[in-house]
């Protein structure tokens, strides 16, 4: 038997081992069979539990995406529930900084279930407050149009933010007239119009700023350069470039600026995109009399004191210093490119 | 086939964890809630059962040449089986033993049973072995829980009782947060099997004696 055993040539062997594996094989085809749905419904209810934990506490079905057929450009997203409840996210026209993104559970009774911020540009302290639960409570119930006190409605704006307050419940109002606009059926992405989805629009406005007169869309361009502050260059059509810099020696440690440079190397125009400066001194550095200065400048830029010609803002020197060395770089960048 | 005697062998004498040495790494990893010890050892009480069986069945077919590979595939599918079946049912054990599910497969005390056990022993022996061994292991793990529990935080009977919190015995500040730690896991395991040989040497004294006096 033993000695049978010892000649089993290698046909032998692979055939019982091909047998045992396709009998493993049956057995776990079977398993993942049974077992393969209720993965993924369980995946399913997670997934659904991060999105409700703030806007539908409590509701553990499903969520599912809806088409939404209205012309309301400021509605992202419709989720539905299967007990008719909804989620939509919605980026309100009105908002300080341009950048606000809220997500709005209403249950099946047209009430809401709760708001949260998804994202937000706002200023901290200020605006920024619409993300704290407390504000946030006072929107469940609400129903219909939703208006801060100082428009005749019943929500307290956040003081000294009036203007996120009333985006929130510009988003909120949107997301109710939206219900009404969603079509059964599978949801199919390429009914979703361009300008809704996150991110395109916003840039376009943002970029030009920077290149005055240029309204198409930037490409990106591959900057193989050593200038580690240099976040991104974009090729903006035959205008120019627009380069995103962060540059270091500024007073908080962030900030990141865009800086439109045209065909012969000379500054278009500037803009902060994200600033930890003191607002009313290194903040200032986002006015646009400030900003104009750089219009046309070329080569190395540097404030007055280290012999160029920007007029350093006054207590900041630091976040001038800083924005010179950005401008610089972003200059030295575009050259790079030839 | 003696149920009694392999229950008593799986169990103490030739305990998988204590006396055999083997499947220490899980042993010392996930021993940190009953919970999780509880469902480590169901686990691989209910794997190490269904490849026993399987294999013994085969041990005929299974040429000796290229049996460790066929063991694997065995253990293995059963491993994945059951990893698949508790992320259906019991997702909340299979998110916190994690890798610890499919390591099982690498498992020495699987492996060792196939070998040592099943590839000379009848389908029923083999049955009754991967059950006793598999108990022996969760014997070992819910002790090693119960005292990690215990000294480490402070509560018992973690994931079950009291809506998963556990009971708190005494408050977790108390505690000494090492024991819930790998290291924590090494000093439990060296006392429990220290203990168990210390009870092991002494029976045996014990019954040698009565063999005599016999």
């Amino acid at each position: 038997m033993n000695e049978t055993k010892k000649e089993a040539g290698v046909i032998q062997l692979t055939v019982t081992l091909f047998a045992i594996c396709a009998v493993c094989a049956l057995i776990l085809g079977l398993t993942n069979m049974i077992t393969a749905p209720v993965i993924l419904q369980n995946q399913e209810r997670k997934k659904t539990e991060a999105i409700t934990a703030d806007v539908m506490p409590g509701y553990t079905g499903v969520l599912s995406q809806v088409n939404y057929i209205g012309s309301d450009t400021t509605i992202r997203s419709i989720l539905k529930g299967d007990d008719g409840s909804f989620v939509v996210e919605v980026s309100p026209k009105t908002s300080y900084s341009g950048n606000l993104t809220l997500m709005v559970g209403i249950d099946p009774n047209r009430a809401i279930t709760g708001i949260s911020v998804t994202q937000s540009g706002e200023s901290s302290g200020l605006g920024a407050r619409a993300s704290e639960p407390e504000w946030r409570a006072q929107f469940v119930g609400k129903t219909g149009e939703v208006k801060i006190t100082k428009d005749g409605g019943e929500i307290e704006a956040i003081s000294g933010a009036s203007i996120t307050s009333r985006g929130v419940c510009e988003a909120v109002t949107s997301a109710f007239a939206a219900i009404d606009n969603v079509s059964d059926g599978p949801f199919d992405p390429s009914l979703v119009p361009p300008s809704e989805q996150p991110g395109v629009g916003d840039d376009l406005v943002e970029m030009g700023g920077v290149i005055p007169g240029f309204d198409g869309e930037a490409t990106p361009v591959e900057y193989t350069g050593d200038d580690d502050t240099v976040l991104s260059i974009s090729k903006a059509g035959d205008m120019g470039y627009i380069v995103e810099v962060a540059p270091t020696g500024s007073f908080s440690g962030t900030l990141t600026i865009q800086v439109g440079v045209d065909t012969n190397g000379k500054v278009t125009g500037i803009g902060i995109i994200e600033s930890g400066e003191t607002p009313s001194l290194g903040g200032r550095a986002s006015e646009p009399e400030w900003q104009a200065q750089f219009v046309g400048q070329s080569g190395t830029v540097a404030v007055t004191v280290d012999g160029g010609e920007i007029e350093a803002i006054a207590g900041a020197t630091l976040t001038s210093t800083a924005v010179c060395a950005g401008v610089t770089s972003a200059l030295a960048a575009v050259a790079s490119l030839g | 086939m003696d149920f009694k005697k392999q229950l008593k062998e799986g169990l103490i004498t030739q305990n998988p964890v204590t006396v055999q040495l083997l499947g220490m790494c899980s042993t010392m990893a996930i021993t940190t809630s009953l919970f999780n010890g509880l469902g480590m050892g169901l686990s691989v009480l209910v794997i190490l059962t269904m490849s026993n069986i399987f294999i013994s069945a085969l041990r005929k077919v299974i040429p000796s040449k290229i049996r460790i590979a066929c063991f694997i595939v065995v253990i293995a599918t059963f491993v994945t089986v059951v990893d698949l079946f508790l992320q259906a049912y019991l997702e909340e054990l299979a998110a916190n033993l994690g890798v610890f599910i499919p390591l099982i497969v690498v498992n020495c005390i699987i492996l060792a049973r196939a070998e040592s056990f099943c590839y000379k022993n009848s389908v029923p022996a083999a049955a009754v072995d991967g059950i006793c061994q598999g108990l022996g292991y969760t014997l070992v793990l819910v002790i090693m829980c119960l005292i990690r529990e215990f000294i480490g935080k402070g509560s018992f009977g973690g994931g079950i009782l009291n809506g998963g919190k556990g009971i708190q015995i005494f408050p977790a500040e108390f505690a000494v947060g090492g024991m819930a730690l790998p290291v924590g896991g090494f000093l439990t395991l060296a006392c429990v099997i220290a203990a168990m040989q210390y009870f092991l040497n002494r029976s045996k004294k014990g019954t040698k004696k009565e063999e005599v006096a016999g």
